[in-house]
Parts: C-alpha cells; sequence; structure tokens
C-alpha cells in the first residue's frame, strides 16, 4: 500500500473521492426517485379507480335522468347545429323510433319559414344573452307541428361550445289556454247580453205600462163621436206611434228572453220549409238559396213567430251581406248529438240531442274586431236608419228562451256560418188551431184589478165602452173580497200580474177556489216567473201582453167568455 | 512483497462491457433493451471515415429507433463543442448517448449527458464528485486501443478560454455499457496505434504505482504492461492482425479499469497541461514524458517500478533499484522508438519559455494527487526540461 505523497488533508480527501470513497462517491442510485414514481403512480391508479367509480355513478345517474326525463333534452352544436345527443322522451315527442340511428339538425326540427328566427334565438342562448324561449315550432317527423318552450345552457365539452336544450311541448297546454281563452270570453259575453236583458226587461215593464195608458186614453179619445177633423188624427198618428213603440219594447222583452210566449212542442221541418218559402219571396231571385233539411228529431219546444223571426232575421243580414246583389244561402236543419266536451266550449247547452239550424252565406263576412259585438242591442254596421240594432240581440234572446245556443263562424270577403242549437223535446207536436177572432162586445159583469189606478180607469172605459159591466179594484184581497160580495154576478176576471200584497196568479187561484170555472185574463208587462204550466194551473186561460189594443183586449175577453 | 492495509476500504467501479471481435454487432440488443425515444450518435469525422459510425447507425436503424448524429468534435474536445452537442440533444429531444470513436468523442459524450441532465456548463464540473446528476443511458464503443474512456470515471475536456484540459472525475461518468470489439481498431494507422497504445501503457504503468492501487487495480495494470509490451509494436506493423489488435484492445481495457479506480500520476497532470495549451496528442504527450517521469518518481515506488520492468520482460533478478530504474527508463525508450514515436516535446513545438505555466497547471491537476511522489512545480519544470 502506498500512502499518500502528501499529508495535507485536502489531498487525503481528494484521494479518497478518487477511489470512490467520498461522500457523495456513489453512482447515483434511481430507486428513491423510482420508488417516489411508482408510489405517485400507484396514488394516481387508487384516484383513478376513484374517478372512475364516481364518473360510472355520475353517468348512471346522468343516464338515468336523461333517459327518463319527460322533458326532451338534446345536445346541439353551436357551430354545426348539429345534435349531437338526444334522450327517448325528444324522439318520441317529435314521433322519431329510438331505434333508429338518427342524424338530426337545428335544420331538421323547425319548420323552414321560423328558422331564421329560431336560429337567432339559438344564438342568444349560444352567448347567454337569453336562457328560455317560449312557443318554439318543432317539426315533427310526420311534417306536423308541435310548440315548445325551450330551455338552454351554453356548455362547453372537449374544446367545443355546445347548448343542453331541454325541451316541454306546450301544445296541448296551448290549445287549453286558447280554449280557455275563448271559453272566459263566451261566458263574458253571456253575462253581458244576461245584464242587458235584465236591464231592458225592468225598463220594458215599466214603460208598457205608460203605453198601455197612452194607448188607451186614445182610443177612448177617437172612439169619442165629439172628436173630429185635425184632432182625431193627431189622435191616430198617436196611436201608430204607439203601436211602434209597443213593438219596440216587444222585441227588447225577447232580448231579455224573458217573454210572454208560450213554448210549444213543434216540428221544425215544416216550420223552415214556410220561412224559406217566404224568404225567398221576399229576397231578390240573384240570392241562391239551398235547404237542407235531414234531423229526424225534428220536434223541439219552440215558438213559431220566433223561429220564423230567427231565421227571416238571420237571412236578412246575409242577403244584406251581399249588398242584396248575388250569392248564396244555405239553410240546414241537421240532428247533432251534444257531449260534454262539446258544452265546455259551449256554456248554456245541455247533454242530448239538438236540432242545429245552420244559415251559411258567401257574403262579405264579419270582421274580427266587431264579432264580438253583434249581438249587442243597438249596434249595428248598417247605416243609420237602416237597422235598429236589435236583429241578431232578438235572435240570441229567442234561442235563450228556448234554452239554446247561438254562435257565429266568420271570415271576411268569404262569408259567415250562423249555427243555432235548440235541444230536441219528447213531447209530441200540439197543432193549435186558432179561430179567427172578430172585434167584440157584450154585455158580461167583468171584474178588472190592477195596482195602477189609471190603467184601471182607462181600461175600465174601454170595457164598459164595449157594453161590458166593470167593477174595478187595485189590489188582491180587495178584488177578492168584491168577488165574494158578488156571487154569480161576474163572469171574468181581468187582473194585472205584479201587484203588491197579492200576485195576479195568487188571486186568481184564490178566486177559482170560490168559482173552479170563473175564466181569468192576466195582463202584465212582463213577468219572469210566468211558464205556461203555472198559468195553467192557476186557471188562468190566457196571458194578454201589455200594452194591448182594444181590439186584443176585447178579443182576449171574448175568448175567455166562450171558454 | 506488499501488504495491503486491511483497514482501508477499496471499491472498483465499472461498467457492464461486452469485449471481443463482433461486439459491435449486438448494439442493437442494448438500444432495444433501454427503449429509448431518440437516440444521439456522438462521433467525430475520423470515425465516420473509417466506416465504423455507419456501422453503428445500421444497427440502431435495424431497431426502429430515431436517432441523429453529432460529430463536431476535434481532438482534445473542447467546451463549447460539448455545449454545442448538449443543445443538439435537447433541441432533438433524445435520450440516450451512443459515442463511437476514441477518447475524445467518448469524453464529449459523457459532457454532453451530464449537461443535459443537470443543466449546468461543462466547465463548473470540473475536479472530483462534483456532478450532481448522472447523465442519460450511454454506451461507448471505442474504435482505439488505449483511451480507456469507455469503462473510466473520468472526462478531459478542454477549456478553451483557459487553455486548459480540466479533468471530470466522478462515478456518474461510468458509461452504463461499452462495447468493445477489437476489429474496430484495425481501420487505425501504425501512429495512431503506437500513441494511443503507449497511452495505455501510462495509464498502466501510472495506475500501478498510484497511492490509491488496490490488489484488483494492480492485476489489470501489470496484465495490461506485459500485453502492450508484447503487442504494441507489432500491431502497428500488421494493422489488419485481429491477433494482436485484440491483445492491444484487452490491454487498453484493462489498463482503463486499473486507472479508472486508482487514478493516475503526474504524466497524465502534465500530458494534461500540455494538451491543453498546444492542443497536442495525449497519447504521444504521455509516450515522451513517462520514461522521464519514472525517473522521477522510481524511489518512491521502486518495488512497484520493479514488478512492471518485469512485467515488461526485465530480467530484474540481482538488480538492484538502480539498475532497474536504467532498465525499466531504456525499454520505455525503447519500445516508444520502436513503435515509431520518435519526436520531442520541442519538436512538437514546446519551448523552454512555456514550462513554467506548464508546470503550473500540471501541478494544479487532480491526477498529481494519486502520483507516488509529491512534485513540486520546480519539480515539474525540470521533468519538462528534460522532454524537451
Amino acid at each position: 500500500m502506498l500512502k499518500p505523497s502528501d499529508g495535507s488533508a485536502e489531498k487525503k480527501a481528494l484521494r479518497e473521492k478518487i477511489m470512490g470513497l467520498g461522500d457523495s462517491s456513489l453512482k447515483k442510485n434511481y430507486y428513491p426517485q423510482l420508488q417516489d414514481q411508482v408510489d405517485s403512480l400507484e396514488k394516481a391508479k387508487v384516484n383513478l379507480k376513484k374517478a372512475i367509480k364516481k364518473s360510472t355513478a355520475n353517468e348512471s345517474l346522468f343516464k338515468a335522468l336523461f333517459d327518463n326525463a319527460i322533458d326532451g333534452i338534446v345536445l346541439a352544436d353551436v357551430e354545426t347545429k348539429k345534435l349531437d345527443l338526444f334522450n327517448k322522451s325528444f324522439l318520441s315527442m317529435l314521433g322519431y323510433s329510438s331505434e333508429s340511428h338518427l342524424e338530426l339538425s337545428l335544420y331538421d326540427i323547425h319548420p323552414e319559414d321560423k328558422l331564421e328566427s329560431v336560429i337567432d334565438q339559438f344564438n342568444r342562448i349560444a352567448s347567454g344573452t337569453t336562457k328560455m324561449t317560449r312557443n318554439i315550432p318543432v317539426k315533427k317527423s310526420d311534417g306536423s307541428l308541435i310548440y315548445c318552450d325551450i330551455t338552454g345552457t351554453p356548455i362547453e365539452l372537449n374544446g367545443r361550445d355546445y347548448i343542453i336544450g331541454i325541451f316541454r311541448d306546450m301544445t296541448e297546454a296551448r290549445k287549453s289556454a286558447i280554449e280557455k281563452n275563448a271559453f272566459e270570453t263566451r261566458l263574458h259575453h253571456i253575462q253581458k247580453m244576461e245584464a242587458i236583458g235584465t236591464l231592458a226587461g225592468g225598463v220594458a215593464h215599466d214603460f208598457n205600462n205608460i203605453l198601455t195608458a197612452i194607448m188607451g186614453l186614445t182610443e177612448l179619445s177617437i172612439n169619442t163621436p165629439s172628436v173630429v177633423g185635425p184632432v182625431r188624427k193627431n189622435l191616430e198618428q198617436i196611436l201608430q206611434s204607439c203601436y211602434r213603440a209597443r213593438d219596440l219594447v216587444s222585441q227588447l222583452l225577447s232580448i231579455s228572453y224573458k217573454g210572454e210566449k208560450k213554448l210549444e212542442p213543434l216540428n221544425l221541418t215544416p216550420v223552415i220549409k214556410d220561412a224559406v218559402s217566404l224568404i225567398r219571396a221576399t229576397l231578390p231571385a240573384t240570392i241562391l238559396i239551398r235547404t237542407i233539411i235531414d234531423a229526424e228529431l225534428d220536434t223541439v219546444l219552440a215558438d213559431k213567430t220566433q223561429i220564423n223571426q230567427i231565421l227571416i232575421n238571420l237571412c236578412t243580414n246575409a242577403a244584406h251581406s251581399m249588398d242584396l246583389m248575388e250569392g248564396e244561402i244555405t239553410i240546414k236543419l241537421l240532428n247533432m248529438y251534444i257531449d260534454n266536451d262539446y258544452i265546455t266550449t259551449h256554456p248554456g247547452l245541455k247533454e242530448g240531442w239538438h236540432v242545429l239550424i245552420e244559415v251559411t252565406d258567401n257574403g262579405s263576412g264579419i270582421s274580427p274586431d266587431i264579432i264580438d259585438r253583434i249581438f249587442e242591442p243597438f249596434f249595428t254596421t248598417k247605416e243609420k236608419g237602416k237597422g235598429t240594432g236589435l236583429g241578431l240581440s232578438v235572435i240570441h234572446g229567442i234561442v235563450k228562451n228556448h234554452k239554446g245556443s247561438i254562435s257565429v263562424q266568420s271570415e271576411p270577403g268569404k262569408g259567415t256560418v250562423f249555427e243555432v242549437f235548440l235541444p230536441v223535446t219528447g213531447e209530441p207536436s200540439r197543432h193549435m188551431e186558432k179561430t179567427i177572432e172578430k172585434p167584440h162586445s157584450g154585455n158580461a159583469t167583468i171584474l178588472l184589478v190592477d195596482d195602477e189606478k189609471m190603467l184601471t180607469e182607462i181600461n175600465s172605459s174601454i170595457l164598459e165602452s164595449m157594453g161590458y159591466t166593470v167593477l174595478t179594484c187595485n189590489n188582491g184581497s180587495e178584488a177578492l173580497e168584491i168577488f165574494r160580495n158578488h156571487p154569480g154576478t161576474i163572469n171574468l176576471v181581468i187582473t194585472d200580474m205584479t201587484m203588491p200584497g197579492m200576485t195576479g196568479l195568487h188571486l186568481t187561484s184564490e178566486i177559482r177556489k170560490i168559482n173552479p170555472h170563473i175564466p181569468a185574463l192576466l195582463c202584465t208587462g212582463f213577468n219572469e216567473q210566468l211558464t205556461r204550466e203555472k198559468t195553467e194551473a192557476a186557471g188562468i186561460y190566457e196571458i194578454l201582453m201589455k200594452p194591448f189594443t182594444s181590439l186584443e183586449l176585447g178579443q182576449a175577453i171574448k175568448r175567455g167568455l166562450s171558454c | 512483497m506488499e501488504i495491503y492495509n486491511p483497514f482501508e476500504l477499496r471499491k472498483f467501479v465499472a461498467p457492464e462491457f461486452l469485449f471481443g471481435s463482433g461486439a459491435i454487432e449486438v448494439v442493437d440488443r442494448y438500444i432495444k433493451n433501454f427503449g429509448v425515444k431518440k437516440v444521439m450518435i456522438v462521433t467525430d469525422p475520423g470515425v465516420i471515415k473509417a466506416g465504423w459510425a455507419e456501422v453503428v447507425e445500421r444497427y440502431i436503424k435495424g431497431t426502429g429507433t430515431p436517432f441523429i448524429i453529432y460529430s463536431n468534435i476535434t481532438a482534445n474536445p473542447k467546451d463549447h463543442e460539448v455545449m454545442d452537442g448538449a443543445g443538439t440533444y435537447k433541441r432533438e429531444g433524445c435520450d440516450m448517448i451512443v459515442a463511437v470513436g476514441g477518447g475524445s468523442p467518448m469524453d464529449c459524450a459523457k459532457g454532453i449527458g451530464i449537461v443535459c441532465t443537470n443543466n449546468m456548463n461543462i466547465l463548473e464540473f470540473e475536479g472530483v464528485d462534483n456532478v450532481p446528476l448522472p447523465g442519460p443511458p450511454l454506451i461507448c464503443i471505442p474504435t482505439t486501443a488505449g483511451t480507456g474512456a469507455d469503462v473510466s470515471q473520468f472526462a478531459i475536456i478542454h477549456d478553451s478560454v483557459r487553455k486548459v484540459k480540466i479533468a471530470i472525475i466522478s462515478k456518474t461518468l461510468v458509461p452504463d455499457v461499452a462495447i468493445i470489439d477489437p476489429i474496430t481498431t484495425t481501420t487505425m494507422d501504425p501512429k495512431l496505434t503506437a500513441e494511443t497504445g503507449m497511452d495505455a501503457l501510462v495509464h498502466a504503468f501510472e495506475a500501478y504505482v498510484s497511492n490509491a492501487s488496490s490488489p484488483v487495480t494492480d492485476i489489470n495494470a501489470l496484465k495490461a504492461v506485459k500485453l502492450i509490451t508484447q503487442n504494441l509494436v507489432p500491431a502497428c506493423e500488421h494493422k489488419k492482425d485481429l491477433r494482436y489488435r485484440d491483445r492491444m484492445m484487452l490491454a487498453s481495457l484493462l489498463a482503463g479499469l486499473a486507472f479508472s479506480n486508482a487514478s493516475l500520476g503526474i504524466v497524465h497532470a502534465m500530458a494534461h497541461s500540455l494538451g491543453g495549451l498546444l492542443d497536442l496528442h495525449h497519447g504521444e504527450c504521455n509516450a515522451l514524458l513517462l520514461d522521464n517521469a519514472v525517473q522521477f518518481n522510481f524511489y518512491c515506488a521502486a518495488d512497484r517500478y520493479c514488478e512492471i520492468a518485469q512485467a515488461m520482460r526485465i530480467d530484474t533478478e540481482g538488480m538492484g533499484h538502480d539498475r532497474v530504474k536504467d532498465a525499466l527508463i531504456n525499454e520505455i525508450c525503447l519500445l516508444r522508438q520502436r513503435a515509431g514515436i520518435n519526436r520531442t516535446l520541442s519538436s512538437l513545438g514546446v519551448t523552454k519559455d512555456m514550462i513554467p505555466q506548464l508546470a503550473k497547471f500540471a501541478y494544479d491537476d487532480p491526477c498529481m494527487v494519486t502520483n507516488p511522489r509529491d512534485a513540486s512545480i520546480s519539480d515539474i519544470e525540470g521533468i519538462y526540461a528534460k522532454a524537451l
């Protein structure tokens, strides 16, 4: 062994290092680094496993949500507008089979004419400007459209921009909302019409009493032999005006559905046919009228005159919509079963068989902005003086009074369809023979009751002028008293309906307890409680609507006395 | 008879090496075994000209591993050549180096490797154990018989600014694999054969007399001396004779293993200084200095020099130290002469006035540490002067 040539510590250390004995004179050992790498890989492996497990769980959760969502879910590529992913609900919503391997894009699922706006909204979602778009038309596989509310969220996946879109089919909800809106409109309309009717009825009642007085006194004056020359002519003019006023009030009462008309079982087929012949005679020959009558069940509880009025008014309006020039009016009489579904959109009807009277024209049609108002009284598009604006409101009242329903559909320039539904009745039609009445005078004794003293006096004078003996009073109990005090003397009772204390009906039934054969005539402005059943049960043989002429009164009395 | 200190620890570091004719043909197995992405072949124009770089290329190609060639290297590899090579290595995304050639490409390859892994300048590694991290996998394929760089922990790099060769000594520099194929030395001309052979002889000499020698290095060193003494001259004369080439290559390997672990001495310290200043061939410098170094060291390791003399087939029977010394020096000079190295330092351009500077650098060389005799600067100057 050779010793270091120099004993210095520095040299010694250097020598040891050269010999490989220094602290750092070792070949590098990679094991610790390798072990670190292995450990970190192991850790990474464990973490990866955990991450995979979590990711698998997330994926299952996502898949369950995705597959079971009722809404349609899609993943749309912002750039290409392709749908890279869509769930089963989306496919079934659009009518595609879930088996098919589809390639869909925005261009496939929206109608072409709406694409520009849809893509505009798509871009707004992509830019985060908006999150939801409503009522977007979506094209199904068969080309039909549904309407969806779409909620969109922009998302970046693997460096690409996407939108997650959630489609909710709002087509049914939209339809329901429209129907509900229409229903509410109709209901509102009905309520308005009822309010107008009530008002008109109330006015008519008082107005009729006033007219009765004017007419009565005027007739009395005319019948006075000493009244001659210009005064007589004036009185005759007053009477003519009264008649017109009475007709107007009568129409107002129709609007209120509270007319006095008796509804009888009526076969509509002949009624319609008669009405059509009448209409054909009055309209220009250039207007073609077609009739389609196909109703096995044509019996309804109706007033023939009013049914005629419905047809005449509708056809007249139709002819006017053609400026009385050329055109075609079709009148149909059909049967239709109204079910619950139909009732939901046509309030006022009841389930069962109905006749449908349909009047269709190819005239000018009705503008959508006024169609809701056409049944309102005094609403008219005709020039001043050419129409009262009561025609359709009268029809409306009549139809309501017949427990029916009327609706209209119209397209400007193409024409209008009016549909009148009336419930079919099981009662057999009765053919009422009516004898022709003549002006009458007699010598019977009549008890006349009216709470309006003036009317009692006027009518008493009229009756006396006809030769009758008249006993008068102004309330029910007094009338009963008079009747009791004159047994066998009184041949007929004429009573007002609405009186304080005792109504005309009540009075009649009381009197008929004393004398069951005594004929009773009921006079009324209008009375909503009056039905044929009620008046017949009380023993009233006829109702006379105020105001009436002396002729009408005389004829009514004669019919009573001949019972 | 020497007695080793049983309490001093001994270490022997060596790479895996594959020795024998045709070894170069299995380079592909090693490449595959490392499983790397891209190989940098470090070589020099002379080796390329001899065709050995191309052979290596062919085998690497066969593995399908991409590779690049870096051959911008001169003798006594310069610091900037190393840094330039490291830049190329990183830029190209290489992860392995195969050095093919003599000491220059192999030392340069070692330098490129450690520069890349440590992100430091090559000059920062100067000295012993100054390399924090080892370089990437390195396979050395020597094409000269003498350098020993293929198995050593040394890298000698020329500091182009200070004009000095620095020694980097670190276990991290020991290559991973040495593929030592004597056939590759058959392309060397007699001069290169002689110079590199003499380098190997000096390795063996210095390792054997080194104060860090050990029984394992001794065996290798003595065997190397024997092999070189008998085969250097025939190898120079019979360029293609594989028998001599094989023995010279083995001698180079054994000498390399010996000096790598026992280190060197004053000859190398002085040769490094010469190479640094004048860019002279390292082997020739060693050859020209050896006899004078023996003269200087002899009595500090006389028994060892006697054993070397015996290994050189000098019959020392009955000789005193003085006679052995003279016989050994004579034998060295004779061998050198027969191998064709007949110049002197002055004929290589060394002048007297260079000596102080040369001596100063040599004095600071780490190889001086293991020289059997301490030398002062003036001692060294004296040796240079004698060798002029």
